[in-house]
């Protein structure tokens, strides 16, 4: 017994932080074990998403979008590290597969230890042929703005670039240069999607989506539709034909 | 009172205890978001987006200009598709079929015209550094040549999903899937 009393005979102001920190770390595990309800599905161990395209023929060489940055609402799916995300993206299919593709954009995240925080990144990325080596960031989005993003091919090449212009108009950023990808040309799209536990949304309006065709001019979508909607729980809007938004909602688009 | 206070510590050191634990077993698995590319899904049931179904092999050949070739895989494709005819030119049209077979799972096969594509472009995208600044490191390099029948292809396995390209005559051959590992890919090529 002595050397258990030693051990566990402190002072009550000497106990104190103890007491305290035990209580802090029960109630951070159990919070993050077990996050609240909300009115969206829990989507953990991969995502939902949807993303629009034009019927542009596979024969853009560029996309180009305003994204907005809303407040998402991030709903950990537990643990510690990342445990939730909503990805707003500007980009190209390669092949009809989806199997090759380039895009930019925005990811937010919902960073967990102790408690949580969540924080933008803007990020590049591309898929060859299946693979991806994942995103690369680049900077900072603030809420509530909306900048642009472009992705775009360099002429003669199988080399694609990205761009973004935080103030949401054409002073464009080169963020990165992706080498030797499948294909010259692409179908545009602008992407949402989210992962993580029910609450977390993937509220998001794309506008003034353009691409460019093989003699470099500049279009705005013209007949935008929806594919690959995986998501229940999300209604997608078709604004016009240039322009759409996502928000909590019932059906598939 | 020395050891009413001791057990309430106690208590509270073990709740400290499992709330940690709560934490570190729910970290191992719990979902790491960063990890997951943010990339367009493939529909591994009907991998061509706006694709038309056609019923056979010889209905996809007239609407292709490359020579479509259906692998010795011993059953039928269960989906055969091919670009939209209405909305893409005949030389970027591919075809793509679907198998369901019992060692393999789902296996998706996608034939396309070859223009663009030499063993010497394969090799460069062997060959290409895939890692961008600021990128993780701990992603593996994906992407090299293997032996395909009298040719060689470009595989590329990342994580635990391989797929395998190669050019025979004026046709790109791919074959892809949900849970194809690199043998898998490997030894279906020798089977067309």
């Amino acid at each position: 017994m002595a050397p258990q009393q030693r051990r566990w005979g402190m002072s009550g102001l000497r106990r104190f932080p103890l007491i305290f920190a035990s209580a802090f770390a029960l109630l951070a595990g159990v919070m993050v074990a077990f996050p609240g309800e909300a009115s969206a599905t829990s989507y953990c161990g991969g995502k939902e998403a949807g993303i629009w395209l034009d019927n542009n023929n596979y024969n853009s060489i560029g996309s180009q979008a305003g994204v907005l940055a809303p407040n998402h609402s991030l709903v950990s799916c537990g643990g510690s590290g990342v445990t939730a995300d909503s990805v707003n993206t500007v980009g190209l299919l390669l092949t009809s597969d989806a199997q090759n593709w380039v895009e930019v954009g925005y990811v937010k995240y919902l960073s967990c230890f102790i408690g949580c925080s969540a924080y933008y990144k803007v990020f590049g990325e591309w898929g060859f042929n299946g693979s991806s080596p994942g995103q690369t960031y680049y900077g900072n989005v603030t809420t509530g703005t909306v900048p642009t993003f472009k992705a775009v091919i360099v002429t003669g090449s199988y080399n694609w670039t990205i761009y973004w212009d935080p103030n949401g108009g054409t002073n464009f950023t080169l963020l990165a240069t992706y080498n030797n990808l499948c294909c010259q040309t692409g179908d545009a799209y602008g992407e949402a999607s989210r992962s993580g536990a029910s609450g977390t949304d993937i509220v998001d309006h794309h506008y003034n989506m353009y691409w460019k065709n093989t003699s470099g001019t500049w279009s705005l979508f013209s007949s935008l539709h929806c594919q690959n909607d995986t998501d229940a729980d999300y209604q997608w809007n078709r604004v016009s034909g240039y322009e759409f938004q996502v928000g909590a909602g019932p059906g598939y688009c | 009172m020395l050891v009413k206070g001791t057990s309430a510590i106690r208590l509270l050191s073990v709740a400290s205890l499992i709330g940690c634990m709560s934490l570190i077993a729910t970290g191992c698995g719990g979902q790491q978001a960063e990890d997951r590319p943010a990339e367009p899904a493939t529909n591994w049931s009907a991998p061509l987006t706006d694709g038309v179904s056609v019923p056979t092999i010889i209905a996809a050949q007239r609407l292709v200009s490359f020579r479509v070739i259906s692998p010795s895989f011993g059953g039928t494709p269960s989906l055969i598709q091919v670009d939209d005819p209405n909305q893409m030119q005949v030389n970027q049209r591919s075809v793509a079929m679907v198998f369901r077979l019992p060692d393999y799972g789902t296996v998706d096969v996608r034939e396309s015209s070859a223009a663009g594509w030499t063993i010497e472009r394969e090799k460069q995208r062997a060959n290409e550094p895939v890692l961008q600044p600021g990128a993780s490191p701990a992603k593996a390099y994906p992407f090299k040549m293997v032996a395909v029948k009298t040719t060689s292809g470009l595989l590329s396995a990342s994580g635990e999903r391989a797929t395998l390209q190669w050019i025979d005559g004026n046709t790109l051959f791919y074959i892809f899937g949900p849970n194809l590992t690199a043998s898998q890919v490997e030894a279906l090529a020798e089977r067309f």
